[in-house]
């Protein structure tokens, strides 16, 4: 079963070329999965209240692809190592309160080694009208890392987190992107349609940690609800892209109230997700899948899975 | 007299090993300008405390030295002055970003390292050329050069009213001058391509935002006063480009694809070509014909590998198309290039301010064939 979710993370959720079949194995080695046509994986998060449900098998979920049930052909719930993308998008403007918003996020999530294990890796992707991202090293400090980037004028949070989405991950890894934003964006190049759209092609889960948000405070970018619509407009824009491409993905958006809490929650979380894989059958394949994940088990369940996937003609 | 690198190179050697003594740190202005004179530009070019001196503190001390030593009524002299002044404003405010349009200085005055002087030196130089008599052959350059940096400086307004009249009442056919005086017209009444309040940010012109529709009307306009000089072998690709950017923005895709694939008939200048390519990308990808826009920003980009805005533009689409590792692979390319390249369509806006370097190079050539050194 190890092996078959290690092919369908590397397959990814959409299709590949290939029939899936059991080689040959020559003798001595351990037989092998092929890459099926049309293998679509997706993580899923169970829980109920806080805590996650573990023990489920195939049998316990009920998944719809466009409205058409489908048989789940593998379930895993393993610890592989994670690829943390921690993408923290820099406020815009000498603004002391959103300045003091974003350090305090910041300040918190450098503490997200607490929540990663040995084989774990972190990336930071640094945003404002310049885009930063690599690897840190195990002693290398997120904060001091992030303190060097040069300011500069204008933030690009729709390529920033395009960015992060992109990063090739291997096989046998599982990415999971965190972004601290407050959504404001003037200088990304794609345009905001285009980030939920990317972020239903990726394998990674999205979770946005909103340290401000358009018309609730001041804080964001320096202007209050009073602020004229040309101004609202494009910010809100922004943010409900960020908010459409993390639900795309199956991951959910968070209030830094908390931002080592909202952390460690959200990494545990991803840990202890299942990643459903199964063929569609029964459904055209270009254009958009909407999937929907139930549990067959009685009780109250806070379920989560990305929200689709397309398929080009 | 041409001048070509060699002998640029050639010169700076020779003026940076004579025995000239070396200037304070402080030069005051007719000191830098002899050295300027004497070839030794580079120093008297840095000599120059640009961030120190206003527009009309630098431009009245030359009219000064230029009165002081006779030359004000010679046109040499006043070249010479002229020459030194976009030289020097040009050299200035090479590391000045363009988000310091919007950091204006008490008062409104602002340093020659400021990108607004551009256009106000312009000005004053175009004033100090010959108004009669037979065109010299450091005219040329010197009046081209000033085009381009008042295009670098988007000093529209300025150009039209104020150096283009004087350029063009002394070199009527020159190409080059008859394509700025269309575009600073077309600039004038489309607005700029960059909307002042965006011009700090990396503000791609293709997106929705930067393409009015109520522009309509005079884009028509301005597309027929381009095509007027289509006939100009000199400017034909650029103005090919410049028809299908106008096309581009009022959305006739078909058209502006057969300006851009024209312009690739026209014209071996890569700037040019890419720029064709990056915009004919982005009209099929509006089209919802990715493979055409892939293909045409592969070619873009071959031209220019670390241009940020078109590499993101590719690498989106690449990654819908489940090419993965070459999406990340361009993208991450271009994010880490240093300096950042300006977008290509910058070439459009600040139009002949990339071919500077150059005429000035010429125009101290020129002055020393002339014994201006």
């Amino acid at each position: 079963v190890g092996t078959v979710r290690v092919i369908a993370l590397a397959t990814g959720w959409l299709l590949i070329s290939g029939a899936l079949a059991t080689t040959e194995a020559p003798e001595g080695e351990q037989a092998v999965f092929r890459a099926r046509t049309d293998a679509v994986s997706v993580n899923v998060s169970v829980k109920r209240g806080r805590v996650p449900v573990t023990g489920l098998s195939t049998t316990d979920f009920t998944l719809t692809d466009n409205g058409v049930t489908q048989t789940v052909d593998a379930l895993t719930l393993e610890r592989v190592p994670i690829d943390l993308s921690l993408v923290m998008t820099r406020p815009e403007g000498p603004y002391r309160e959103a300045r003091e918003a974003y350090f305090r996020a910041l300040r918190s999530a450098s503490s997200v080694r607490k929540s990663l294990l040995a084989h774990d890796r972190l990336r930071l992707v640094s945003v404002d009208a310049a885009i930063l991202g690599r690897v840190l090293g195990n002693e290398e400090s997120l904060l001091a890392r992030e303190i060097e980037i040069q300011d500069g004028i204008g933030v690009s949070v729709i390529d920033g987190l395009y960015y992060a989405i992109a990063w090739p991950v291997e096989p046998d890894r599982r990415h999971l992107i965190v972004a601290f934003t407050n959504g404001w964006d003037r200088s990304s190049v794609l345009e905001k349609k285009m980030l939920p759209r990317l972020a239903a092609h990726s394998d990674a889960v999205l979770h946005v940690v909103f340290w401000a948000k358009p018309g609730a405070d001041m804080v964001g970018i320096g202007y209050n609800t009073s602020s004229s619509p040309p101004l609202l407009t494009p910010w809100q824009d922004g943010h409900d892209a960020v908010v459409e491409a993390a639900q795309r993905t199956g991951g959910a958006v968070h209030n830094a109230t908390d931002a080592l809490q909202d952390l460690a929650a959200i990494i545990e979380d991803f840990r202890t997700s299942y990643v459903l894989q199964y063929t569609p059958r029964g459904v055209p394949s270009p254009g958009w899948h909407e999937i929907r994940v139930r549990l067959t088990r009685p009780g109250k369940f806070d379920i989560r899975a990305r929200k689709g996937y397309e398929v080009r003609n | 007299m041409r001048c070509d690198r060699t002998t640029v190179l050639f010169a700076v050697v020779v003026a940076v090993t004579a025995p000239i003594p070396a200037p304070p740190d402080q030069l005051s202005i007719p000191v830098a300008l002899e050295l300027y004179q004497a070839g030794d530009w580079s120093r008297g070019l840095k000599a120059i405390d640009s961030r120190a001196l206003t527009v009309d503190e630098f431009t009245s001390t030359l009219e000064t030295w230029t009165r002081g030593t006779g030359a004000a009524s010679q046109p040499r002299g006043r070249s010479l002055a002229a020459a030194f002044a976009l030289d020097v404003v040009w050299t200035a405010t090479r590391d000045t970003a363009h988000e310091d349009f919007v950091t204006l200085a008490p008062g409104g005055k602002y340093s020659l390292s400021d990108r607004r002087s551009l256009g106000a030196v312009a000005v004053w130089a175009a004033r100090q050329m010959p108004s009669a008599g037979a065109v010299t052959v450091l005219e040329r350059p010197l009046w081209l050069a000033s085009i381009g940096i008042a295009q670098d400086g988007n000093a529209s307004d300025a150009l039209k009213r104020q150096i283009l009249p004087l350029a063009l009442a002394r070199l009527p056919n020159e190409p080059r001058l008859r394509l700025a005086d269309v575009v600073a017209s077309a600039d004038l009444d489309l607005g700029p391509l960059f909307p002042v309040t965006m011009r700090h940010l990396n503000f791609s012109v293709l997106r929705p935002e930067a393409l009015p529709a109520r522009a309509a009307g005079h884009i028509a306009g301005a597309i027929r006063s381009l095509q007027g000089l289509l006939s100009e072998d000199a400017v034909a690709a650029e103005v090919e480009l410049r028809i299908g950017y106008l096309e581009l923005r009022r959305r006739r895709w078909p058209e502006a694809i057969a300006r851009f694939t024209a312009v690739s008939e026209k014209t071996s200048d890569p700037i040019l070509l890419a720029t064709a390519d990056y915009m004919a990308g982005w009209v099929h990808e509006q089209a919802g014909d990715l493979d055409r826009a892939i293909a045409a920003y592969r070619r873009a980009l071959a031209l220019t590998p670390t241009m940020r805005n078109l590499a993101t533009h590719l690498s989106a689409l690449l990654f819908l198309r489940d090419e993965r590792a070459e999406a990340y692979s361009i993208l991450d390319h271009a994010l880490n290039a240093r300096p950042i390249p300006v977008d290509l369509l910058t070439s459009l806006e600040r139009g002949d301010s990339r071919f500077v370097e150059g005429w000035l190079a010429t125009v101290r050539s020129e002055l020393r064939q002339t014994h201006h050194f």
